[in-house]
Formats: C-alpha cells, sequence, structure tokens
C-alpha cells in the first residue's frame, strides 16, 4: 500500500466508524464527553418529540440546550479530532515529500508550517473567546437563563487544548529537525 | 472582487499545504479580517465561529451519521446485501447490480457517501473477487455507486447546503432521493451492458427459503428509511426530530433485534460518531468566518454583477465546470460551505430554484469523490482492495461517465428535483 | 476636514419590509446631512446574524449600529423584559408618546447603565395579536393551548400566566409546526400575520394586543465614543426624526386595514376580553425585579 493512500485515509476516517482508539486520560475523557453530548441531543430532541405530540406540553428549553450542546459537541469534538489527527486535511503535498523519502528536512519543515498555522487559529480562539466572556460575563441566556459563558466557554477551552498540543507539537517537530540536521 | 480572489488563492493554498480544512479557515479568515476589516478581528473570529455552531438544524449531521454507524455495527450491511441479491442477483453481472442496490439501501440509512464506500466496500470487493470480478472494477464500482449515499435522503451534503443557503432541510432531503434513484439506475444498467460486453458471472438462484429469510431480516433496517422519509415528508417530524427518532431507532434494533451491537461496545461508536460529525460541524462553523469576509467586503453582490447576463442554463453550466475542478482537490461540503454564498445570490437572480440549485452542487461534489486526484471515495475503496489509485479510477472511468451524464439530466431537468416537493 | 466615518449596521428584515425601508432613510438622511461625512453601511436580512448576535456584537465592537425588536435585550439588561411586558399601553399611539416622554428617557437610561450599549431611539411597530384555529374571548379559551411566543422569559411568563403552554422556537418555523399540529396558535403583529400568510394556517384573529413592543436603534458604546459631536447630534436627530415619523404614520395607517384584509382572507376576527387576559399577568412587573418595577412606576407616573 502506498504512502499516499494511507496518509488518505487518516484523512477520511472522519467518516469511518470506531477506527482510531483514544490513549491517554484527556483524549478518553473528550471521547466520553463528546459520546456523552450526542447522546444528550438524541435524548432533548427526542424528549421533545414526546413532550410535544404525546404529553401535548412542549419544553420551552429544548431547542436552546440543543444549540448548546451542539456548540460543545463542535468544539470538544473539533479538539479531539485535532489530537487524533482525524480532522479533514489535503496530504497530497506531505505524502508526496513522503514517499520521495522518509523522514526528510523537508517534510520536516512543512509539518512545522502546518503546526504553527494551526497554532495562529487556536490562539483566535482562544484570545477571541477571553475577550468575549469577559464582556458578556453578566449576560444570560433566554430560556435556560444559563451564564452565557456555556456558549462561549467551548470556543476558548478549545483554542487553549489545541494551542498547547500544537506548541508541544512544534517543539517536538523543531528538535528533531536539529536532531536530523546534524545527523 | 480582488479580496475575494486574493482570499481563496490563499485558502487554497493553505489547505493544499495540508492545514485542516477548518483551522485553515480560522486562519486565514483571521489573516484577511485584520488586513481588510476595521473591526476586533479575535472577537470576530471566536464569535461567528460559535455562531457557526450554535444551530439546532445542524443537530441534523452527528445524529444521521449516529444512525448510520450504530446500523452499521449492528450488522446491517450483510443483511442489505443478502436482501439485494434475491432481486439482482441472478441477472449478468448480478454481483455488481447488488452492489449499486446495497448502496441504496445503504444511502437510505447513512448520511454520508464515504461510510457507504467503507462499509460495503469491506463486505463486497473481497467478495466479488471471489466469483471473479477484477478487484479494481470491485473498487471502482463501489465508490461510484457510494455517491448516491450523499444524495438519496439522509444526507449530509444536502443538510449542508440547506444551512447554508437558508432553506428547508426537509424540502431539500425529499429533493435528493429522485436524482439519487436516476444515479443508481444509471449506474445499474452501465453493469449490465458491461456484463454482457466483459461476460461477467452471474449467481446462482437462492432457494426460497433463504430468500424469505433475508427479506425477513432487512425488514427493521429498511423500515429506517420509510420512517425518517415518511415522518419528513408527511411533516410529521422536523427533519431534526427524525434524525433523533432515526438514531434511537438504529439503537433499538441493532441492539435488540440483530443483537450484534453489544450494549458495552455503544458508547465506543457513540463517541466515534461524534468526533466524525464534529468534524464536518468545525468546518461549518469555521466557514461562518469566511462568510462574514464574503458579506462585509461584499463578494457575493460582485459575482452577481460579474454573472448577471448569463442565462440560467449558462449559469448552471458555468457552476458545474467550476464545481467540478473544486471538486477534484477539495472536500465536499467545505466546498458547499464556501461556494454556497458566493454562487446561490446569483441563482436566485438567475431565476434558478434554490432546492434544484442544491441538488446540483452537492451532485456535482459528489462527483468529485471519484474523481483523482483527491477523490475521498476512490481512496477508501482503493484501500480496501490494496489496487492504486489510478488503476481505480482507470476502472473507474465507465462509471465516472455515466456519473456526468446523471448530472447534466439532473442540471438541465429541474422538475427530477422539484417534482417530489411541489 | 476629518476623514469620514462609516459605521456597520445589521438587522434580519429582508430590504423589501417597511421597516427596512426605515432603516435605509434613516441612513440616507444621516448621510446627507452630514455632507457623507458620516456613513451607514447597512446589512441587512441577518448577514450579519441573528438579532441576538448583532446585539452582542455591539459590546464586542464587530457591529455598530443594531436595528431590531427592543425585547431582545433581555439576554444582557432588566430592560429587556420591561420592553415587552403586557397590557403596559392600549394602543400604538399611547406606547409612542411615553417612549418620546419620561419614559422612553427612563429606559433610555436603563440601557445605557445596564448594557455597553446606548439606545439611539425606539421605533414604533403595531401591538401583537393572538392567531388560533378556535375561538376565544378569555383565558379560559386558551388553557393548555400551545402557543408560539419569541425566546424571551417574560414572554414565556405571560403566557404561562394566561394558563397557555407556551413554545419557543425560531419564526421560521411557525408555519410548519402549525400545519403538523404542533403548535395551536401564535402571536406577532398584524402586518407580520400578514405577511407570512398566517391565514392560510390559522382560523382565528383574537386582537389581544397583549403587547406592544418597540423597535430599538441602537448603537455600540465602543462605536459611540468613535465619534464627535456633532456627528453624535447627526445620528440622534435622524434616528428620532422623518424616517421614524414616516414608519409611524406607515403603521398606523396598515393597522387601519389590515384587519379588514386579514378578515377577507378568511380569518374570524374576534375583540376578546383584555381586562380578563391583563387580570392574570398584573404581578409581572413585580416579580421582573427593581430595574422592571421602576420603570413600570415610571409609566404610571402622575
Ligand atoms: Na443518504
Ligand atoms: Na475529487
Amino acid at each position: 500500500m502506498s504512502t499516499q493512500s494511507r496518509e488518505h485515509r487518516r484523512a477520511t476516517s472522519a467518516s469511518a466508524a470506531g477506527e482510531a482508539s483514544l490513549t491517554g486520560w484527556l483524549d478518553k475523557t473528550m471521547g466520553a464527553l463528546c459520546a456523552l453530548i450526542l447522546a444528550a441531543i438524541a435524548g432533548v430532541l427526542c424528549l421533545q418529540v414526546v413532550m410535544r405530540y404525546v404529553v401535548e406540553n412542549p419544553l420551552i428549553w429544548a431547542d436552546e440546550a440543543a444549540r448548546l450542546l451542539m456548540v460543545w459537541l463542535t468544539f470538544a469534538g473539533a479538539t479531539l479530532a485535532y489530537r487524533t489527527k482525524s480532522h479533514i486535511a489535503i496530504t497530497i503535498l506531505l505524502d508526496t515529500i513522503l514517499a520521495a523519502r522518509q523522514d526528510s528536512l523537508a517534510a520536516r519543515i512543512l509539518k512545522v508550517l502546518i503546526e504553527a498555522i494551526v497554532v495562529i487559529a487556536a490562539a483566535a480562539l482562544l484570545i477571541g473567546g477571553l475577550v468575549i466572556l469577559t464582556r458578556t460575563a453578566d449576560h444570560t441566556t433566554p430560556a435556560l437563563q444559563l451564564p452565557i459563558a456555556v456558549l462561549f466557554l467551548p470556543a476558548a477551552l478549545s483554542g487553549a487544548v489545541v494551542l498547547g498540543t500544537a506548541l508541544r507539537g512544534v517543539v517536538v517537530g523543531l528538535s528533531a529537525q536539529r536532531k536530523g540536521g546534524r545527523s | 472582487m480582488t479580496t475575494g480572489i486574493l482570499l481563496l488563492v490563499t485558502l487554497f493554498l493553505i489547505i493544499l499545504l495540508g492545514v485542516p480544512v477548518a483551522y485553515a479557515f480560522i486562519a486565514v479568515g483571521l489573516l484577511f479580517i485584520l488586513l481588510t476589516l476595521d473591526v476586533p478581528a479575535f472577537s470576530l473570529v471566536t464569535q461567528s465561529t460559535t455562531a457557526g455552531a450554535d444551530s439546532v438544524p445542524m443537530t441534523a449531521i452527528p445524529l444521521f451519521l449516529l444512525a448510520g454507524s450504530l446500523m452499521n455495527a449492528g450488522g446491517i450491511t450483510r443483511r442489505l446485501i443478502d436482501f439485494a441479491g434475491i432481486f439482482f442477483g441472478r441477472l449478468p453481472g448480478g454481483l455488481g447490480v447488488v452492489n449499486v442496490g446495497t448502496n441504496v439501501m445503504f444511502a437510505g440509512l447513512s448520511g454520508s457517501a464515504i461510510a457507504g464506500a467503507s462499509a460495503i466496500g469491506k463486505a463486497m470487493i473481497p467478495e466479488m473477487e471471489e466469483r471473479g470480478y477484477p478487484r479494481r472494477f470491485g473498487a471502482a464500482l463501489t465508490s461510484s455507486a457510494s455517491i448516491v449515499g450523499g444524495v438519496i435522503p439522509p444526507a449530509i451534503p444536502l443538510v449542508v447546503y440547506a444551512i447554508a443557503a437558508n432553506e428547508d432541510i426537509r424540502v431539500l432531503l425529499t429533493a435528493g432521493l429522485l436524482p439519487g434513484l436516476l444515479i443508481a439506475a444509471l449506474f445499474a444498467v452501465t453493469v449490465l451492458v458491461l456484463a454482457a460486453v466483459q461476460g461477467l458471472p452471474r449467481q446462482a438462484r437462492p432457494s426460497m427459503r433463504a430468500a424469505l429469510l433475508a427479506a425477513r431480516d432487512s425488514i427493521p433496517a429498511l423500515l429506517m428509511p420509510v420512517i425518517i422519509l415518511g415522518g419528513i415528508m408527511s411533516g410529521l417530524f422536523t427533519a431534526t426530530e427524525a434524525a433523533a427518532i432515526a438514531a434511537i431507532y438504529a439503537l433499538l434494533v441493532s441492539t435488540l433485534y440483530y443483537r450484534e451491537l453489544n450494549w458495552r461496545k455503544i458508547p465506543a461508536v457513540i463517541s466515534e460518531a461524534a468526533r466524525s460529525s464534529a468534524v464536518i460541524l468545525f468546518i461549518i462553523a469555521a466557514a461562518a468566518v469566511l462568510g462574514q469576509i464574503f458579506v462585509r467586503t461584499g463578494l457575493p453582490a460582485a459575482v452577481s454583477e460579474n454573472l448577471e447576463g448569463l442565462t440560467p442554463i449558462v449559469f448552471l453550466l458555468l457552476v458545474n465546470v467550476i464545481l467540478l475542478l473544486v471538486g477534484t482537490f477539495m472536500e465536499a461540503n467545505a466546498a458547499i460551505i464556501i461556494f454556497t454564498p458566493l454562487l446561490l445570490p446569483t441563482a436566485t437572480a438567475l431565476g434558478v430554484d434554490p432546492v434544484h440549485f442544491g441538488v446540483v452542487i452537492v451532485v456535482n461534489l459528489m462527483i468529485g469523490l471519484i474523481t483523482p486526484p483527491i477523490g475521498m471515495s476512490l481512496f477508501v475503496t482503493s484501500d480496501i482492495a490494496k489496487v492504486s489509485i489510478l488503476e481505480v479510477a482507470k476502472a473507474n472511468l465507465p462509471f465516472l461517465g455515466i456519473a456526468l451524464a446523471a448530472l447534466s439530466v439532473i442540471t438541465f431537468l429541474p422538475e427530477l428535483s422539484l417534482w417530489l416537493v411541489q | 476636514d476629518e476623514a469620514p466615518v462609516t459605521l456597520t449596521l445589521g438587522h434580519t428584515w429582508s430590504v423589501t419590509d417597511a421597516n427596512a425601508q426605515a432603516v435605509q432613510d434613516f441612513a440616507d438622511e444621516v448621510a446627507e446631512v452630514s455632507d457623507g461625512n458620516l456613513r451607514i453601511e447597512i446589512y441587512p436580512g441577518g448577514q450579519l446574524g441573528e438579532d441576538i448576535e448583532i446585539l452582542e456584537g455591539l459590546g464586542l465592537e464587530t457591529v455598530d449600529i443594531w436595528v431590531g425588536g427592543s425585547g431582545v435585550y433581555s439576554q444582557m439588561s432588566p430592560v429587556g423584559q420591561f420592553l415587552v411586558l403586557p397590557f403596559l399601553f392600549d394602543d400604538l399611539e399611547e406606547a409612542m408618546t411615553h417612549y418620546d416622554g419620561e419614559l422612553g428617557e427612563a429606559v433610555e437610561r436603563q440601557v445605557a447603565e445596564t448594557s455597553n450599549t446606548r439606545l439611539l431611539s425606539l421605533w414604533p411597530r403595531g401591538p401583537r395579536h393572538l392567531t388560533l384555529n378556535t375561538e376565544a374571548t378569555t383565558p379560559e379559551d386558551i388553557s393548555g393551548l400551545r402557543i408560539r411566543v419569541p425566546e424571551n422569559p417574560m414572554s414565556l411568563q405571560t403566557w404561562a400566566g394566561f394558563d397557555a403552554s407556551p413554545t419557543p422556537m425560531p419564526f421560521g418555523d411557525i408555519m410548519t409546526a402549525l400545519e403538523q399540529g404542533a403548535l395551536e396558535g401564535q402571536e406577532n403583529p398584524l402586518e407580520t400575520i400578514h405577511s407570512a400568510g398566517l391565514p392560510t394556517a390559522q382560523s382565528h384573529l383574537i386582537l389581544t394586543a397583549h403587547v406592544i413592543e418597540p423597535t430599538a436603534l441602537s448603537i455600540g458604546d465602543a462605536a459611540w465614543a468613535r465619534l464627535d459631536e456633532e456627528q453624535r447630534q447627526i445620528l440622534e436627530e435622524a434616528a428620532s426624526g422623518t424616517a421614524r415619523d414616516e414608519l409611524l404614520a406607515h403603521v398606523l395607517e396598515r393597522e387601519e386595514v389590515l384587519v379588514d384584509e386579514l378578515a377577507d382572507e378568511g380569518m374570524t376576527v374576534i375583540e376578546p376580553d383584555r381586562d380578563a387576559f391583563a387580570a392574570r399577568v398584573e404581578d409581572l412587573p413585580e416579580m421582573a425585579g427593581p430595574e422592571v418595577a421602576a420603570l413600570y412606576e415610571t409609566r404610571w407616573a402622575r
């Protein structure tokens, strides 16, 4: 099997169920959290169908709860997907370089560059999230009357975790490059 | 306009570097907000991304994906293949037609084409080889037939389009049914023709008893599309509620009826579905940043101005050419979310129905799944078949041609998409 | 001369809506009076997001001006609850007289104190009425009925007070929900009932006029700080100038004919016992906290 298709299976594993297993407490916790959130979304929506058609007394908070859960699912899932490298990415350039020579300098530079761009995006989410959280500190959600932080916290948290993970990746990549340069 | 073109070019370059698509959207978006807009860039990025995820209609995406995963983990693929075998197995090239039929049924449970390519490919490519079909042929056919998964409801790309276009998800899902069936029918005919030309084998007639068993066994699975589509089309449920009910139904069928999904495995299946769908959800959310830049720099209006003299047909042809090119190297949902806000205002201004337009865009980008260099379905099946992508792509040429023919029919015959929704 | 200032304005109406037209007139007047020194760039139809996102955007400095239903303020300020209190006024003219006077000033003060935005003006919008598929004149008649309400705690409490079953959902889902029986009724101004085609889904129009929610025209504190004295004055005068007067005249004129038009489209028009409805929600102003109670007292002062 070519390196190319192996790399791409990683890129496409987004849609194939149950392939990657989670290691480490952080990923396991996030994996469990994602499952709980998705189950909660299904539960809330089904409960709403029952309340609407059977009990005939719809929940006033179901829509808002589903929306907030979606925000948490999106950011928690995206963070986990980053850590397990299952985001959709077009790795053809990296694959070509790797196919030419494994562990080449060009490949390591490219990897660091990719991580650096992710660092910028994650930093934007973290900084923007912190600014918004400070400025909307006393606002509440309309139906559940929760602090609005429940809406904006996921972006900031995800930014922080991805930033940490990516920076670690860049440091490891750079030190590997230095080693590689010497050898 | 210049800013917009510059933004798209930068975006494609960054994506081609290998940056995950969603993070590329955010990083490039941040850069362009800093350079071209007079607003706090970090706040706008985070507010837009959050607002992009803050949506009830979007719950349909993880729930349709979860329903498909649960059904698949519950051993559904094998049963669908046996069921299709009753009807199509004895035809010349029967197993090929069974492949197409299984893809259609799987499409009725699953919202994702790639999930279909993976599930059906794993089961059928080895079996087809055993029965005398070249391995590259099985891989090619599976990848092509899988694209109906994104068109026949439930279909995540149609949901993504409906969200980007602010259209009713129920209407879009219903509109996808006939075009999806048309594509499948054309593929089936192609298999029959190829079978006649190349002399492909047929299967033995299954015993009456085996046929009845296979039929009985697949009924609960086949009820799922009925529940989803029936519930949606009759107006009994919203698309979101139908998705939630489909997920719960899939859970019950695969644990209590088929009993192949152990309760202890369920958390892992849900967790994986959550992560897989979050990948798509995050692309949609991050694209909201680009949406803000498009709106604030007046890009859709500029596109409209440049295209306003076209006739609807010429416009749709142009869209087909652009999106077929885009689809060769870009992921479908990401392309939908970027190009819908840019092209839809022009389409509406030219009198193209937004629902028909959505079907055209989605079919177009589903064809992108079977065109190299970045054809996700091709990758999946070539990996399963252990045949090089180039070989599969070559074997796939007849089906690619047929898919393009189907696209022309769908483009020039709006009634096909709109008949069920009017 | 100074460099011209451009302010971004977001709202969620389509460009053909009368409210959107008034916003356009307001922007035109600002540009004209300021000699092009102050420009307002309008993003209609929710291009910048839902109402609540645009309003949040004023504080985050991602948008400068928002025009929309003032009840949306309830997410960030108690004043948003006051502005949708039921049975504050009998008709639109009475409401606008109060919002032009002391009450309007008190509302403005509270907005300035409790949010990082500033109210430029309150614009008229027709009273909200109830539509159903059954006859109703008293709260007893709507007991337990599923009525769609905007996602605002005060609206929810109001309809819970009437003993209905208030159901918050996005405006765009109303028709489907009515058709599939998920809702038995909804409430909106006459103009909205008409333009949304509700007569095809509902048979009865109950003229409850339970809420008169003015439209808020708000600017973010940060955007306000960017303007000089002259520009501020131009903005404030235009906000309460011709555009607003013409909108009021238009709304009043439409209110006259809309009931007949809706009747022509097949709706049975009913004058309900408004006092019976009002009696059910008398205690809401007090329950909503000191800020709302203070504004309520201003309303009934003298
Ligand atoms: Na499907
Ligand atoms: Na492609």
